[in-house]
């Protein structure tokens, strides 16, 4: 059940086969919602965000196979990263140039802080990767488990109710939801950690 | 109850989270997590390991966007597999899919609803914004094609403003070949805004495909010519389309009149708000190079995407196909497509050109604008209907079958493609080329070395000659034409309409005067350099492949039937015959002394013959396939070769003994060179790259890319620099001075 140590950098290794459609089906999954997390967070409107997830994901296709990524300078992560710092970074110079245009003088300013941030190691970014590759484990993980284990766990660690909120709803006791909880995150664990490059 | 049980250890833990307890002592740790202050959070530290994945797992939640959000359309692309096309707007939905409640009842009994004065007929198809519907405008009592915006999307204030942005861009164009778009309205209750459009009765251009499979070459052009001038409407106005497809591309009935339609993407080219290169939903297949790589575009992208539609007519299905979209992409990016000629050999060499031109991956090397294709397939069609009213066969159904040589090129069309390649050519540039980029060069990014590329030929150059003051460069071209350039102006000083088949070889006399071409049609002419002039025709019973001069005026020649022989250009007499060969002669060459004359054969040898009595001299075996390029060192002691097997070798001529294998190339050695100086061998290869080696030690020294096909030729000028010419229809100068 519990994936061998193997599979761990095995995606990442995977994507430099193109023809690999379930890697890079997956990639593609846990990726997209990252980028255009991200995005949102750094200010841009849902059909922006959108946009400019294809634009990275388009480009990270197209160099599939010559992955013109180093591992031995940076991570996968990190290099996800500087593409898409660099297109929200394009894209907010052409907005901040149109809010010139137009005289908008405090957007200005809030943009300028954005364009900034965008420039260096962005916390928001690693944070939105994070979660990104905890919920798309979670879906992958989930038919492993029996329906009220998953309950258990996602009463409590990702609705954030105590144990003892929900072990009525649930039949079970708090130290049976404990139990379960630390099952699946055990389990989780496992899942998440093929992503991690570093 | 019995006595608290006590903490366990670490390792029962372990076997808990593992579920490797008995059932007994499993109830037992479950009881104890119930009532202890410090096991529970003991465990999940343990189970969890980091405390980042705890803190991650509590807000994941988050990270699934809306139903609504454009995030959805946009990952599609992604995930649909490649062969499941997007449903355009000709597919007919399954109903129960469409959300239509934004219709209310209609009062004519068999239509599905109304929205504002429109009495919905039938859902045409869905879109990537909304649903397509046939409707009667009961005010002005016609037909009409309504395109609303699904109600989720149009909450999003991004995803309206583009779709209004879709009505102006289309409004503002009229154009017999784009569909009109009447006005965009906007039902109040619900809050929709729809566009209300012409109504084009007949079928899409994927649709025909699918039905039918290639079209005939007429109907290739002629609806070729008719998107072309849509799109020179539309870019005339400032707008690029980003999805010209089959799918996008109506054809009306009766007649096939062709509409575009669909400008949902199309966007102002001063517009910054969005990013810049467009969202596209469903299949990437005839994306450019630039969309698949999210740069920036300009009108050429929809040239490059209007040639994959071509390209689609002749063979049934689009340049690059791939399992997914992402194979599909980098295909685009990265490999030249398949010859269509070679997939359905019909089509003639112009029209070949005309596709391989606008996919030309570089914006800089396609055509330059719809208008000017436009123009150009309006011409080509007026002769072809001309030619069929007065019954001449225009197509060349007889295909020439090329043995081993089988690149599949253009079949030659001996009565159009001659008049009509001249029109293909178009604008001549030299193209500076910038500084390399900092990445890692990719198969066809252009070296340093790259100093110009000069383009406008109709097609392959299968050979090419410097003049002995480095001034003029002749290109021998697959129309039967011979171009020759000024150099240093990086023009077209003469084009000589040389041959009836494609011109294989040409020469430069030594002294620079005459010009000598060979083409299939058998003769071997010769010709003024200066002014083009024909001056003699030399008959040959087979198809020369190959021809070089030698000192005095002489002449040699290798045919495919394997003869070799030596002319004396100024009497019009052949001096020596040879028949030593028993397949082709790829290659010829004569020593600088004048002495000895090289043929390279497709028998996998190479001979060396004495130019005065025909006598052999030499054969030099080694290559495991045939031979294709020979060049002598210019001190005459050696002889580089290169061929099928993807080697360069290297051999002495005294001894006749292999000196070096360079190996290197990918692909099958197509021409060698060797330097003024004697000191550089210059390979190219059917891997598009033109690699340098140094001759004594046999180290690769350069690898020159740029090339878009097959590199074919090779030239040496006195000044360091390298001219090389292809498949790919361009001359290229590279500077190769260290």
């Amino acid at each position: 059940m519990v994936n061998s140590p193997a599979t761990r950098a095995s995606l990442l290794v995977r994507l430099r086969d193109p023809q690999d459609r379930d890697a890079w089906q997956q990639f593609f999954q846990v990726y997209s919602s990252v980028v255009y997390g991200f995005a949102r967070r750094r200010g841009l409107q849902d059909a922006d965000a959108a946009d400019l997830m294809q634009d990275v994901l388009r480009r990270v296709a197209s160099a599939a196979g010559k992955l013109d990524y180093d591992p031995r300078r940076g991570t996968f992560r990190g290099w996800l990263f500087t593409v898409t710092r660099n297109r929200l970074y394009d894209f907010l110079n052409r907005r901040q140039k149109q809010v010139q245009a137009a005289g908008g003088s405090d957007m200005q300013e809030r943009l300028d802080g954005q364009a900034a941030t965008a420039n260096n190691a962005d916390p928001l970014w690693d944070q939105e990767y994070q979660r990104g590759v905890a919920y798309w484990a979670m879906e992958r993980i989930r038919p492993e488990f029996q329906e009220k284990t998953w309950q258990a766990f996602w009463l409590t660690a990702v609705d954030g109710k105590t144990p003892q909120e929900v072990a009525g709803q649930l039949q079970m006791s708090a130290g049976a939801i404990y139990v379960a909880k630390s099952r699946v995150l055990a389990r989780l664990r496992t899942e998440v950690q093929q992503w991690q490059d570093d | 109850m019995s006595q608290p049980m006590p903490c366990p250890e670490p390792a029962q833990l372990r076997q808990l989270l593992a579920n490797e307890l008995s059932a007994r002592d499993e109830a037992d740790l479950v009881e104890h997590m119930d009532g202890c202050p410090a096991c529970p959070s003991r465990l999940q530290e343990m189970a969890a390991g980091d405390p980042s994945l705890v803190e991650a797992v509590r807000y994941a939640s988050g990270v699934r966007p809306p139903g609504e959000s454009a995030y959805w359309p946009a990952l599609e692309m992604f995930e649909r597999p490649v062969d499941q096309t997007a449903a355009g707007p000709d597919t007919t939905p399954d109903d129960d899919d469409l959300a239509l409640d934004f219709l209310t009842p209609s009062k004519e009994p068999g239509h599905l609803g109304r929205l504002n004065h429109y009495d919905i007929v039938r859902v045409i198809g869905r879109g990537g914004m909304g649903v397509v519907l046939h409707a009667f405008d009961t005010h002005l009592q016609r037909q009409v094609a309504l395109k609303v915006m699904s109600p989720d999307l149009a909450k999003d204030e991004t995803a309206r403003k583009r779709f209004c942005r879709e009505a102006r861009a289309a409004a503002a164009i009229t154009d017999e070949h784009v569909v009109a778009v009447h006005q965009v309205a906007h039902e109040e209750e619900r809050d929709v805004p729809f566009l209300v459009m012409q109504l084009v009765t007949g079928e899409s251009l994927e649709r025909r495909l699918e039905r039918t499979g290639p079209l005939p070459l007429r109907e290739i052009v002629r609806i070729g010519m008719q998107v072309a001038s849509g799109l020179a409407a539309a870019h005339s106005h400032d707008l690029i389309h980003r999805d010209i497809k089959p799918d996008n591309i109506l054809l009306e009935a009766p007649g096939d009149r062709v509409k575009l339609t669909d400008f949902g993407l199309a966007r102002a080219a001063e517009d910054v708000k969005l990013t810049a290169s467009g969202m596209i939903a469903g299949t990437p297949a005839y994306m450019s190079p630039e969309q698949a790589k999210g740069e920036p575009l300009d009108h050429r992208s929809d040239l490059f995407s209007f040639g994959s539609v071509l390209y689609a007519m002749c063979t049934g299905h689009p340049p690059f196909d791939g399992n997914s979209s992402f194979v599909v992409l980098r295909k685009i990016t990265e490999e030249a497509a398949k010859p269509v000629s070679e997939i359905n050999p019909q089509i003639p060499g112009w029209l070949a050109a005309i596709v391989d031109r606008l996919l030309a991956k570089e914006p800089a090397e396609r055509f330059q604008s719809a208008k000017e294709v436009a123009d150009l397939l309006r011409n080509l069609l007026a002769r072809l209907e001309s030619a069929e009213a007065a019954a001449i066969p225009i197509c060349p159904m007889k295909y020439r079958k090329r043995a081993w040589w089988a690149w599949g090129a253009t079949a030659t069309t001996a009565l159009l493609a001659t008049v009509l390649v001249l029109e293909v050519i178009g604008v001549v540039r030299l193209a500076p080329v910038g500084p390399l980029p900092a990445v890692a060069p990719g198969p066809d990014t252009p070296s340093a070395a790259l100093r110009s590329t000069l383009n406008g030929n109709a097609g392959p150059v299968w050979s090419l000659a410097l003049s002995p003051d480095d001034a003029s460069a002749a290109m021998a071209i697959d129309d039967g034409t011979v171009k020759v350039w000024d150099v240093k102006a990086g023009r077209v000083k003469s084009t000589i309409n040389a041959h009836k088949g494609p011109v294989w070889s040409v020469a430069f006399s030594n002294d620079g005067a005459l010009l000598a071409t060979a083409s299939d049609d058998g003769a071997v002419k010769l010709w003024n350099a200066a002014d083009g002039k024909e001056l003699k025709s030399m008959p040959h019973a087979a198809s020369v492949r190959s021809i070089a001069f030698g000192p005095a005026g002489r002449l040699v020649t290798g045919s495919r039937n394997g003869n070799v022989r030596i002319w004396d250009t100024a009497a019009g007499k052949e001096t020596v015959t040879t028949k030593g060969h028993t397949h082709m002669v790829t290659m010829v060459a004569f020593s600088s002394d004048g002495k000895s004359v090289a043929s390279a054969s497709g028998d996998k040898t190479v001979k060396l013959w004495d130019a005065g009595t025909g006598q052999e001299q030499l054969t030099l075996t080694g290559h495991t396939g045939g031979v294709y390029a020979v060049a002598f060192s210019p001190d005459g002691t050696k002889v580089a070769t290169g061929g099928w097997d993807k080697t360069v070798r290297v051999w002495d001529v005294g001894t006749g003994d292999c000196m070096h294998t360079l190996q290197g190339h990918r692909q099958d050695v197509w021409a060698v060179a060797f330097a003024p100086d004697g000191q550089t061998i210059a390979s190219a290869s059917e891997d598009h790259t033109v690699k340098l080696w140094n001759a004594s030690s046999g180290a690769e020294t350069m690898t020159l890319h740029g090339h878009t096909g097959t590199v074919y030729s090779i030239a040496f000028s006195r000044e360091k620099r390298v001219m090389t010419g292809g498949r790919d229809g361009t001359l290229r100068l590279w500077d190769i001075a260290r």
